[in-house]
């Protein structure tokens, strides 16, 4: 088990450098002489220790893995320390890395100083979301840890949806069939013309005129358009 | 992306040229929190004339804070019986049933959305709102105050320099606004509202150089206009007659009548701030404040 630790600025940079090397395929810089380097890392206090040669199932337990080891430090203090999410990046750099179709984009890894790049990091937003909305997040994260899905891409992209609550218990109910506490299954594909996209353009027309934030779900789900054109999903 | 509104619903100004918002909403980064000044007598003549069979205790208004996931709601009551706080003689009237914490949002870069329903249904809703951020009370209301420092934006970017001034084009040279850029790297916006000395010494010498830019085309910029007029109110020189005085870019700082014009301005905007007594006044509650800290 290892203490949790957070990059310096410099560490930071160091690590950037580790992550281009890694997309560049050099191994110049070994992620051991990073990951306790006293230089460039400092223990993150009251964080729980974590267990470096952990498999995840998928991402969401993942997620709710990093929101319990984090849920003893001050949420506003770490929330936009990039360091913490960096090392913890580096901690489990084996599983983030490459992506399944050999993804290798920088910011999956990598969290900038532009607080806007949150979303596409692969740590900091499996944490936030698991976070904020712990079982409900399960519908978003039912890929492997390394594979950022289209549901995610989708949802995370919205500051509607990615705030709401009540929204995420609509696309889990329509979309996603929970098999056990982290695994299920996510029934749309891509190509169906009634999928999350189609879904989010149409709360997105709706979130104009109707009060989806304060609806209940049952209420969402009676709205004409969705009932019409997205209600079939409920029975499969 | 504009929308077509065919409902009636309202839409409720919170950014509006002639600087007069139904919603104003300041945030403290001191205090993590927020004041909302809302006209709410105003939003419901606009609502009751779109949706006249509505009924007043049963349109529900609420304030969302959001920023990622992180978000939180504030009831403000119905259109009968609203919460604001208010601007009574300069000073901040806060209504203490307003949950005001932002939590676990941060103050420097959380949004709002204000939204009024009736019956699931929205009436009247802003769009995503970027509150103003000062440090403390004495801002706050110098801000409510329609103050020209509202007049000019602060924004940090990677540069050079510590600071600089300009009109923030982006693609409408028309629509420029003025604004104080500081130094990202050297974290400077820290600084500016930590460090009253510093905001004056900036303050004051970015005011200068916007009048001054001010004077020069594109003169149809409309935050141009706004300046000038500030200007001319601290000076009893006309605009036609400081115009013929620029007959070269040299004339703006070396024609003894634009020179004063500038300084009669730059000198007057200050006066009418205070801003050399509220230094005094945050200063010295500076000082209490951190030989509070240092015995505690």
């Amino acid at each position: 088990m290892l203490q949790v630790r957070k990059f310096t600025e410099e560490g930071n940079d160091y690590y950037e450098n580790f992550v281009n090397d890694r997309i560049n395929k050099i191994n110049k810089i070994k992620s051991k002489d990073l990951i306790e380097n006293e230089n460039f890392t400092e223990i993150v206090t009251n964080a729980k220790k974590i267990d470096i040669n952990k498999k995840f199932v998928n991402a969401f337990e993942f997620g709710i893995y990093l929101k319990e080891i984090l849920q003893d430090c001050e949420t506003s203090k770490i929330k936009w320390d990039r360091g913490v999410f960096n090392w913890l990046a580096l901690a489990y750099f084996n599983s983030l890395f490459p992506g399944p179709r050999g993804g290798k984009k920088i910011t999956r890894f990598f969290l900038s100083d532009q607080k806007n790049f949150w979303r596409k990091h692969l740590v900091r937003l499996r944490w936030e979301m698991c976070s904020q909305f712990g079982d409900l997040s399960a519908c978003l994260f039912s890929k492997e840890v390394n594979n950022w899905s289209d549901l995610e891409e989708q949802v995370t992209s919205s500051p509607l949806m990615i705030s709401s609550n009540k929204i995420l218990e609509t696309i889990a109910k329509l979309y996603y069939r929970k098999i056990n506490q982290f695994e299920g299954n996510v029934i749309f594909k891509r190509t169906d013309t009634t999928a999350i996209r189609e879904l989010m353009q149409e709360l997105y027309s709706l979130n104009l005129n109707f009060d989806l934030q304060r609806m209940t779900v049952s209420q969402i789900l009676e709205l004409k358009p969705i009932k019409s054109n997205f209600s079939h999903w409920l029975d499969k | 992306m504009a929308n077509f509104n065919y409902t009636g619903r309202v839409r409720i100004i919170w950014l509006s040229d002639d600087g007069d918002p139904d919603i104003n909403i300041i945030v403290s980064k001191k205090n993590n929190d927020f004041v909302i000044i809302t006209k709410f007598e105003d939003l419901k003549n606009k609502i009751k004339n779109n949706f006249s069979s509505i009924k007043e205790d049963d349109a529900q208004i609420f304030l969302e804070a959001y920023r990622g996931s992180f978000r939180k709601e504030i009831y403000l009551g119905n259109l009968n019986n609203y919460k604001t706080d208010k601007i009574v003689d300069g000073e901040v009237i806060r209504d203490p049933d307003i949950s005001r914490s932002l939590d676990e949002l941060d103050a420097d870069d959380v949004l709002f959305r204000l939204v009024i329903t009736h019956n699931n249904k929205i009436v009247a809703s802003s769009s995503e709102i970027r509150p103003k951020i000062f440090l403390n009370k004495i801002s706050i209301i110098e801000e409510e105050d329609k103050s020209p420092k509202s007049l000019i934006g602060v924004k940090s970017v990677n540069m050079d320099e510590l600071w600089k001034v300009g009109f923030d084009f982006e693609e409408d040279p028309e629509n420029g606004i003025p604004v104080i850029y500081l130094n990202k790297k050297l974290e400077i916006e820290k600084d500016f509202q930590n460090n009253p000395k510093f905001a004056l010494l900036i303050f004051s010498n970015a005011l200068r150089q916007l009048i001054t830019q001010s004077l020069i085309e594109p003169l149809s910029n409309k935050f141009k206009e706004k300046l000038l007029d500030l200007a001319l109110s601290h000076n009893e020189i006309e605009r036609d007659e400081i115009m013929e005085n620029i007959n070269d870019l040299s004339d703006l700082y070396e024609n003894e009548t634009v020179k004063d014009f500038v300084n009669n301005a730059v000198e007057g905007v200050l006066k009418n701030m205070d801003f050399i007594n509220k230094f005094i006044k945050i200063t010295s509650e500076m000082e209490i404040i951190e030989e509070n800290d240092a015995t505690s």
